[in-house]
């Protein structure tokens, strides 16, 4: 029998433990990790202050509710999870559709720093659930069951999408491709 | 003072996290108020927060400084400050971009992006096509390579090419009954040679010699899904969406209906279901890591809410599981006695190529590598023998492991060994230049994941 991991509450779930959190002091905590959660699991830095914005404007919509939640950080993470996830889905329906009707790409992404493009094209290769686990990891140091509680799945499914996340991203940095 | 970048692959991650992290580092300002490192465009960032979190913004109070950075990415980026004497200033260039944003989607993506049409109108060869003389709605659901539809009658299918602003429709699979004008849709269909947009992206047109057909959108499955999956923890599109990986076509989940109301719903004997004035059915979904490679119709039946119940597998049941995981790496060490190895009680089934040559093992006997050669009197897959499962695992260098079934090497997926299972977990090797080094081990779980059979493929020269 292996004992439940510990979830480890994040800074906004630390405030939400403390007394009265307000909007402005969670946003303050908050905003900067949530910018570049959206940018590590959308794959487009340009979108990334959108997303991170419109779900901090979902936080404030639903404070009163959100707040008194166990984990509001939790909630507030998979909402920029979801839309991260949903602005790259739409991100590839333009490109396809851009290269069906021949249109030119629109310039609206500003390159990434040319010296981390390998990691970034290998973590944009990833599988949505995995980018998201693998993401959380590295930005938050997020445990497996903080993990599992954000993207609501088991923590076992948690620790296969690591696994394999790492692993490919090992392999294809390495030079051997998918 | 710079560092040489880290070779080790796990670093190079890291680093990359932690500049990201770094890059994206609130700047607070000397009167305390938040500033950020913005993106590129000015209308792109920080400006549009205003606006949508106009509460928070009133409790920072006093002006707003918003730092903006050239590229917005590079630490080393000259640092532009902008200060917004209003809130109000920033709503222009808000709409200015909602406005571009919605124009540009009109423009290119229209055509692909799933959603359903409803005809309003339409003729073909000098004839009226009456929309009303059909007991159901006229629809079409233009896919990036497939259309979908019902003539009012009956749902059907069929393949589309585009060119440019031109497409082209056929062939299509559908009954022409008799039933209303239904058989004139479908060669209306058939004769369209381009696409248009009117009004604000409302209605599609689709034209050509003597034909003319015009829709009204009914709806977007992702848009109108989009707004309640981020909060709502029921199922719902996006979910299902990401449950669906490449090549998987079975999924479960709840799928909100297109619209709200109190529309009634029926299912199809074809499998969509239709709702008087709205229908639905998920087509041409994109899994955005397999753009274009995955076309699909997914349907299902409502429940008593109006969701729609798709019934497959979960995203996490087909996830290998850490005990399965286990069960493969112990095989591929050659740890017999590896106490992750839940072997059924009785007997365990060694077999190659599904059917081909079966044996019988104990768990007991499976404790010797021995006995996990297979030696049939013929060959197999046009090679001689013996033949075993371990020594395949143990050859391969680096493995692919999945759960389901699988393709072979250049032919069709073969049947696996008629046991009671529940679980199929199949290992297949990564990296091999040739087919003649390809093989597959399946591995059959039971309910309780035990291993009841292990079964070894080749590929035939």
């Amino acid at each position: 029998m292996v004992a439940a991991e510990p979830i480890e509450p994040n800074s906004f779930d630390r405030a939400a433990l403390m007394a009265a959190p307000t909007f402005d002091s969670v946003f303050h905590a908050e905003y900067a990790a949530m910018v570049a959660l959206a940018a590590a699991v959308s794959g487009s830095r340009a979108h990334a202050e959108d997303i991170a914005q419109e779900s901090l404007a979902q936080l404030d919509k639903h404070w009163s509710s959100v707040v008194g939640y166990d984990r509001p950080g939790a909630w507030l993470r998979r909402v920029v999870i979801n839309r991260a996830l949903s602005q790259r889905r739409r991100l590839a329906r333009e490109a396809k559709a851009r290269f069906l009707l021949q249109r030119p790409e629109p310039t609206i992404d500003p390159a990434p720093p040319a010296v981390d493009d390998k990691v970034w094209e290998a973590v944009a290769a990833l599988p949505g659930k995995q980018r998201a686990a693998v993401a959380l990891h590295y930005l938050e140091d997020a445990s497996v069951a903080y993990i599992a509680e954000v993207l609501d799945i088991s923590p076992a499914t948690v620790r296969v999408h690591l696994h394999r996340g790492r692993q490919t991203l090992r392999r294809r940095l390495e030079g051997g491709g998918r | 003072m710079s560092a040489l970048p880290p070779s080790d692959p796990d670093e190079l991650v890291g680093a990359a996290f932690d500049r990201l992290r770094a890059d994206t580092a609130i700047v607070t300002t000397a009167d305390g108020a938040p500033a950020v490192r913005a993106s590129s465009s000015p209308t792109n960032g920080w400006l549009r927060l205003v606006v949508v979190t106009g509460v928070a913004v009133a409790a920072f109070a006093g002006l707003f400084t918003v730092v903006v950075g050239a590229s917005g990415w590079s630490p080393s980026d000259e640092l532009i400050t902008t200060e917004l004497a209003s809130t109000d200033q920033t709503k222009p260039a808000d709409e200015e971009r909602s406005s571009s944003a919605a124009e540009r989607v009109l423009d290119i993506g229209e055509p692909v992006d799933g959603t359903s049409w409803i005809l309003i109108s339409g003729g073909v060869g000098g004839q009226r096509i009456d929309v009303e003389a059909v007991p159901g709605p006229v629809t079409l659901i233009v896919g990036s390579t497939t259309v979908y539809g019902s003539d009012g009658c009956n749902d059907f299918d069929g393949t589309v090419s585009f060119y440019g602003a031109q497409l082209q429709i056929g062939p299509i699979d559908g009954d022409d009954d008799g039933c209303g004008d239904n058989g004139r849709y479908l060669d209306a269909l058939r004769t369209v040679t381009e696409i248009s947009f009117e009004g604000k992206g409302d209605n599609m047109v689709l034209s050509g010699v003597d034909v003319e057909l015009v829709y009204e959108r009914a709806g977007t499955v992702g848009e109108a899904v989009d707004a309640r999956s981020e909060t709502d923890p029921v199922r719902s599109v996006n979910e299902v969406l990401d449950m669906v990986p490449t090549g998987e076509f079975e999924v479960r989940g709840w799928l909100t209906r297109l619209d709200g109301g109190s529309i009634l719903c029926g299912t199809q004997p074809s499998g969509g279901v239709v709702c008087p004035g709205r229908w639905l059915t998920l087509v041409g979904i994109d899994n955005p890591d397999a753009v274009g490679t995955l076309e699909t119709t997914i349907t299902g039946r409502l429940d008593d809410e109006e969701r729609l119940i798709v019934e497959g597998t979960t995203d996490a049941e087909l996830e290998v599981t850490v005990a399965e995981q286990a069960v493969v790496d112990a095989l591929r060490a050659g740890d017999l006695t590896n106490s992750e190895l839940a072997w059924h009680s009785d007997e365990v089934s060694l077999t190659l190529g599904g059917s081909v040559h079966a044996v019988v093992r104990t768990p007991a006997e499976l404790a010797d590598s021995a006995a996990w050669r297979l030696d049939p009197d013929a060959f197999f897959r046009a090679r001689t023998g013996p033949f075993s499962a371990l020594e395949a695992l143990a050859a391969a260098e680096t493995v692919d492991v999945s759960v389901g079934a699988h393709n072979h090497c250049a032919a069709p997926p073969m049947p696996l060994p008629a046991v009671q299972s529940v679980r199929h977990v199949a290992v297949v090797p990564t990296g091999i230049d040739s087919c003649i080094d390809w093989f597959s081990v399946d591995i059959l779980f039971d309910d309780a994941g035990r291993v009841v059979a292990v079964n070894l493929d080749i590929w035939e020269p």
